[in-house]
């Protein structure tokens, strides 16, 4: 299937390129490591911080990341090499989406565990964690791939892309430190995608032209 | 395998504005149409437009009968070949040319292709240690990758020295004499050899 | 389907800005002498709630200026008018201006009155965002130099920054009943009382015809700044 092919591509060009997956894995421990030496080692309180952290981090590797998804295939021209084949629009958004958010985020939620243990969180918190952080990053993906999307015109748009972006992700924090909210980080989810394949869609119609 | 691309006094609009006007044209099986003109005269937007990219326009384009602009698919029959090289600056020419494969959809056996286009002591060189020429050359290699009939190639010989215009030449002979159509924009005083010429400062709007 | 630039728009602009920059400063004058020298201090806050004279009718025009914007770029969406994202696009800067006055001026009510400069609640919180949200619409016809494109994409932005904004108040409304459950109802708006009304009433009709002054300013501008466009290209 064409549309497993893109995915296939995607990953391979994440896998190759500087920012792969280790970078993803990496990005949260390095991010947990500078916590103790800013709240000190009464290790009572790191368990309260770690969730917030996970999420911070988590939304600092899809922003740092975001080139990848499509500013990287349209600079170089492969966006044009794609739209051409045999596939709809809403696949190829769909596959970027879905390759993006497996180079980026499913190396963190492994790695979620093992920071767990440095920061003594219980085995239940860690559940809970990566079962919100499951339902709540793929919409975090979404977002950021689609706001990359409609802002593909710009030139160095690093800030400008975090100013659009970091306001449309608060919802995503604040029901992802909560425990309870899974259910909200799904629906939230599910919203992100309808929106996010809309504008995907709606760009790329733009920069094709 | 005989094919039919007809264009019909074709109006093209960016935004507001009106690119050209009334261009006509009819092309077939086994024929290149070289498009020239000035810069900014469209030539590049008249390739977009026949590759389906453009939507906004009046006239017709009909491929084998088709009308392009009511046909929602994607035209898998074209091959776009666009002035940017579409090449990942930090792999080998060797891994580009797989993921094009993965882009196209077929597993196509590459030695054949990298022969024909002179680019295989180049397989396993990084692209950022390329020349432009060579970067062409690699980048022209998603003609042979998989099939299309008509070729839509914007550009094709900047940077191309004359002996590997040669080599373009021939492959789009061998394309040519399978039924296949070639549009390419040109500038430059080499020329492939055509058998329609348009000019699109004729058409343009300025 | 270009833009129409009738001179007769930018000519009744002309006529229309001085009489509208009086306006202004007479209200402006009449509106402050009511707020600060003939109106009573709050029995509880004293004389440093005066400064809702200038907070309130700034955040209201700031939430206003936004959906002005917001319902632009719909407009523009359907009617595909440029005149739309002119509109827009004048009420930006302006919207954005305001919506930092509000912010500072409730930081610096906030300190003598709830003890704090700044307090995590969702209107607060939303505040911010919509700052940020102006900047972003602002960006976008900076960073994106091609402005058939800025059109689009900035329309679009607004559009979506529209949607945001009830989302991020809901979601730190429920936020901040987990969080600090006691301290929001001292946040929410006291009855007000009818002498102070009279100054804030005037003053937000002062801070109305402000920012018509402003919009009619920008807009003229916007336009001329369209025809030079045309004229060069």
């Amino acid at each position: 299937m064409p549309f497993y092919n893109l995915i296939i591509r995607d990953l391979k060009l994440a896998f190759f390129s500087s920012t792969n997956f280790l970078f993803a894995a990496s990005f949260l421990i390095l991010i947990l490591i500078l916590v103790p030496f800013v709240f000190g080692t009464n290790v009572g309180s790191f368990s309260i911080l770690f969730t917030g952290f996970i999420w911070i981090s988590i939304a600092l590797s899809i922003l740092l990341t975001l080139d990848r998804v499509f500013n990287s295939d349209y600079e170089d021209g492969n966006l044009d090499t794609i739209i051409l084949t045999q596939q709809s629009l809403e696949l190829i958004v769909c596959s970027k989406f879905i390759s993006h958010w497996i180079a980026n985020c499913i190396p963190i939620i492994i790695v979620i565990p093992i920071a767990g243990l440095l920061f003594e969180v219980g085995i239940q918190d860690i559940l809970n964690i990566i079962l919100n952080v499951s339902l709540g990053s793929p919409g975090m993906v979404f977002i950021g791939s689609a706001i990359s999307a409609l802002t593909l015109g710009s030139k160095r748009a690093g800030i400008y892309k975090t100013i659009i972006i970091v306001p449309l992700y608060i919802p995503f924090i604040i029901f992802g430190s909560n425990q309870e909210s899974g259910l909200v980080l799904l629906g939230l989810s599910m919203t992100a995608f309808v929106f996010s394949l809309f504008t995907s869609i709606y760009s790329l119609r733009l920069y094709a032209e | 395998m005989s094919n039919k691309l007809i264009i019909k006094n074709l109006e093209c609009f960016r935004e507001e504005r009106t690119i050209f006007q009334r261009l006509s044209c009819e092309i077939e099986s086994n024929q290149t149409m070289l498009v020239r003109g000035k810069n900014g005269s469209g030539k590049t937007s008249f390739l977009r437009l026949v590759a389906g990219y453009l939507k906004n326009y009046n006239g017709k384009v009909l491929f084998n009968d088709n009308d392009l602009q009511q046909n929602n698919e994607p035209l898998t029959d074209f091959r776009f070949i666009g002035q940017k090289n579409s090449l990942k600056d930090n792999l080998t020419v060797r891994k580009n040319i797989e993921m094009w494969q993965l882009i196209y959809h077929t597993k196509k056996d590459i030695n054949k292709i990298v022969d024909l286009l002179d680019i295989r002591m180049l397989l396993n060189k990084d692209i950022n240690t390329l020349s432009d020429g060579q970067k062409k050359r690699v980048s022209l290699s998603r003609l042979l990758i998989s099939k299309a009939k008509v070729w839509l190639l914007d550009e094709p010989l900047v940077y191309l020295d004359l002996n590997k215009v040669k080599l373009l030449q021939d492959i789009i002979l061998q394309h040519n004499d399978a039924g296949g159509i070639t549009l390419y924009t040109s500038n430059t005083n080499i020329d492939l050899n055509y058998d329609h010429l348009i000019n699109m400062d004729d058409y343009a709007i300025l | 389907m270009h833009l129409k630039l009738p001179n007769k728009i930018i000519d009744s602009l002309r006529r229309m800005l001085p009489a509208f920059i009086v306006a202004t400063i007479v209200t402006f004058t009449v509106g402050i002498y009511y707020a600060i020298l003939n109106s009573p201090p709050d029995y509880l806050q004293g004389d440093s709630m005066r400064i809702m004279y200038v907070h309130v009718p700034a955040a209201w025009l700031a939430l206003s200026s936004y959906s002005f914007l917001a319902l632009s770029c719909i407009a523009w969406f359907i009617f595909r008018n440029p005149i739309f994202n002119l509109f827009a696009k004048s009420i930006a800067p302006i919207g954005a201006t305001f919506t930092l006055i509000a912010l500072v001026t409730g930081s610096i009510w906030g300190k003598p009155t709830w003890g704090t400069w700044w307090a995590w609640d969702a209107r607060l919180t939303s505040m911010l965002i919509l700052f940020f949200l102006y900047i972003a619409y602002i960006m976008t016809w900076q960073t994106i130099t091609n402005k058939d494109l800025a059109a689009k994409i900035s329309a679009a932005l607004g559009i979506i920054g529209f949607i945001n904004i009830p989302i991020i108040k809901f979601s730190v409304d429920w936020w901040n009943t987990l969080h600090q459950p006691a301290t929001i109802s001292k946040l929410s708006a006291p009855s007000i009382h009818i002498s102070m009304l009279t100054p804030l009433m005037l003053m937000t009709f002062a801070y109305v015809l402000f920012l018509i002054t402003l919009f009619l300013i920008r807009y003229k501008i916007e336009i001329l700044d369209q025809k030079i466009l045309r004229v060069s290209s």
